[in-house]
């Protein structure tokens, strides 16, 4: 199994009067290929267990295994190395670092670990394969919300992670342009990536081939 | 499409040329502290040093001088405020033949004369190289022949180097010495033999040729030595017993009073300078830290992207390292071409013995300036990435831009 939460909760704030169960003892198996969905009504705890598991916010209770490794006891190195290079993560909102242009926000996760090359060629690549060759050079202030969020999801596979978490990747983008991006989505699943997406939006589950919901923190199959 | 790569240096200076207004405003901020912190410590070394070395220049235990003139013989001690001031010449002889009294030399200030080769107001000083045991002292370390009706020692503020010669009242002097920094009005006077002196306000048209007649041996003061056990007080009191219409100034105490004035002084500079340390110190790393503050999500967005804390580190390191040192470099420049042009300006300003001290000094007190204002902005944005969770990247990336 690629991905195996086991039992993970999150609670925010324990012990003060504002506690929160986010995520309440969830299990889930994730598989190579598989394409899932995420779904539930806001503040039910997608987006807190999302991070969990791209090692962004460590579990209250409960461990997370990525290829059999307990992601949350690896030290700051192997935990940067995975993130890197194992899990592309598009984050809800904007992403990208506005002091770079899109080109290099796609080319910055190539550098920020030991590799030869300069990356150009696979990040022009990318940019092309979602429609954004010609604002290479623009800066994220100079792109709309929609074009930002595709440029978030096309530095997420610069490195070919084997892993793909999108968190609502397609909450500000035109039906039409959502469709293309689940096509892609699709296309990596069956090239072999494990895809996760939270969304709202029903018409996409579709794509899926595993749907889950969450109602409080808690998880279960549709 | 440009193919550079992205190491830390092309993403740090990315960073500082994206964010000009911020970093513009860094620098400024960064130069005016290194600025401010160096002219402070330069302002009160120099008066550290110069009050030091006042109080080692007068050789005279007791000053005679005419009645009420002890005001000016300060200033001529003190700063470059040119004096002129008689005495009868009968009190030299007079007073080495008071109990208690060693060696005594008369000297013969005159005052405010113009001349081509000082652009102030030059105060001449006519001294008896025979009995003199004050000037002497000075001159150790410049110069050691025999002081001729014809030669002149300069003070430092003169523009003239040994070999030079000058006009005064149509008489040429050969610029024989040239004496260290003082700090004190001698820095812009002229010494020569009092006989000589004497010659040149005749030259000079200063005293009618009647008050001349009787006045062969003019003496603006006489500079007395002590015998070992004799008390200060009571030789003054016994030379102003014998010549009522002197002040026998006891140069300890003069000395001591001027000193005590100076100290509080630069007690009070040296104060303001530490307190402009301190202040510099915690503004530059308080506005570090919120130039940090401002760019969590920024940080998180890299760590989630893979960054090691280490690589952070080291690329806003670069950046605040490069805004610091261009800072600290710019104001310590600009303090240089304040505090070492304008350096007489400056001294004639305070009034004060303004002396700087030795290039090595200064040196250091460059480095120390430059050290402190570079390191600021490093270890600020440093400890802030060192208080970042290791782990809890999420917090930082949900802030809102
Ligand atoms: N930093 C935090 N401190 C305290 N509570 C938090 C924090 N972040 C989230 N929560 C709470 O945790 C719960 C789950 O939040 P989460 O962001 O995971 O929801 P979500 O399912 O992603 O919602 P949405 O669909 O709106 O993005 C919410 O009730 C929220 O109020
Ligand atoms: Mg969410």
């Amino acid at each position: 199994m690629l991905l195996n939460v086991e039992s993970v909760s999150h609670i925010y704030n324990e012990g003060k009067p504002n506690r929160c169960v986010a995520v309440n003892n969830v299990s889930l198996q994730v598989g190579e290929k598989d394409f899932l969905c995420l779904t539930g009504k806001s503040g039910c705890g997608k987006s807190t267990l999302f991070h969990m598991i791209c090692g962004l916010l460590p579990p209250t209770k409960g461990k997370i295994l990525f290829q059999d490794n307990d992601i949350w006891r690896q030290d700051e190195a192997q935990l940067a190395l995975m993130r890197n290079a194992q899990i592309g993560y598009i984050q809800q909102g904007s992403g990208l670092l506005a002091n770079y242009t899109a080109f290099d926000n796609v080319r910055l996760p190539f550098f920020l670990h030991k590799r030869e090359g300069d990356g150009a060629e696979r990040a022009a690549m990318l940019l092309e394969r979602v429609g954004l060759a010609n604002k290479a050079e623009n800066y994220p202030a100079e792109l709309s919300g929609g074009e930002q969020k595709r440029v978030a999801i096309v530095r997420a596979l610069m490195n070919d992670p084997v892993m793909l978490v999108a968190d609502e990747p397609t909450a500000d983008i035109d039906e039409e342009s959502t469709h293309e991006v689940m096509r892609f989505f699709s296309e990596l699943a069956q090239e072999g990536m494990a895809v996760l997406v939270a969304t709202h939006d029903m018409d996409i589950l579709s794509y899926a081939n595993r749907v889950f919901k969450m109602k409080a923190g808690e998880i279960g199959e549709e | 499409m440009n193919h550079k790569k992205l190491t830390v240096f092309t993403l740090a200076f990315e960073n500082i040329k994206r964010n000009r207004f911020r970093s513009v405003w860094l620098v400024i901020l960064v130069a005016v502290f290194a600025f401010a912190i160096f002219c402070g410590t330069v302002l009160t070394g120099s008066l550290d040093n110069g009050i030091k070395t006042m109080a080692g220049r007068v050789g005279a235990d007791l000053m005679v001088v005419a009645q009420g003139y002890e005001v000016d013989l300060e200033d001529t001690l003190l700063r470059s405020e040119p004096s002129t001031f008689y005495l009868d010449g009968e009190v030299l002889e007079g007073v080495r033949g008071i109990a208690g009294v060693e060696e005594a030399s008369s000297q013969l200030f005159i005052a405010s004369l113009d001349a081509d080769c000082c652009t102030v107001p030059v105060q001449l000083i006519g001294y008896d190289p025979e009995s003199d045991f004050t000037i002497k002292n000075w001159l150790v370390n410049v110069w050691d022949g025999a002081l001729g009706q014809d030669d002149i020692v300069v003070g430092s503020l003169i523009l003239a180097e040994p070999g030079d010669q000058l006009v005064f009242f149509n008489k040429v002097y050969n610029v024989v010495a040239k004496l260290d920094d003082t700090g004190m009005g001698f820095d812009s006077s002229i010494f020569m033999n009092r006989h000589a002196a004497q010659v040149m306000i005749a030259d000079s048209g200063r005293l009618s040729a009647d008050e001349l007649k009787h006045r062969d041996d003019l003496t603006s003061a006489v500079m007395v030595k002590l015998s070992k056990d004799a008390d200060a007080q009571e030789v003054a009191a016994a030379i102003q017993a014998e010549y009522p219409q002197t002040d026998a100034v006891v140069s300890s105490d003069f000395m001591r009073d001027i000193a005590s004035r100076l100290t509080d002084i630069s007690k009070l500079t040296i104060g303001i300078t530490v307190l402009l340390w301190v202040v510099a110190v915690m503004v530059l790393f308080f506005v570090f830290s919120i130039v940090m503050d401002s760019r969590k999500k920024e940080l998180g967005l890299l760590i989630a992207l893979g960054a090691t804390r280490k690589k952070l580190a080291r690329i806003m390191l670069l950046e605040s390292f490069v805004i610091t040192l261009l800072g600290a470099i710019c104001g310590i420049f600009a303090a240089c071409l304040i505090l070492f042009p304008f350096q007489t300006l400056i001294a004639g300003m305070l009034e004060l013995p303004y002396l700087l001290p030795s290039a090595q000094v200064i040196f250091a007190y460059m480095m120390l300036s430059l050290g402190v204002t570079v390191a600021i902005g490093p270890i600020s944005s440093l400890s802030f990435i060192r208080k970042l969770s290791k782990t809890d990247v999420y917090s930082l990336i949900k802030e809102n831009d």
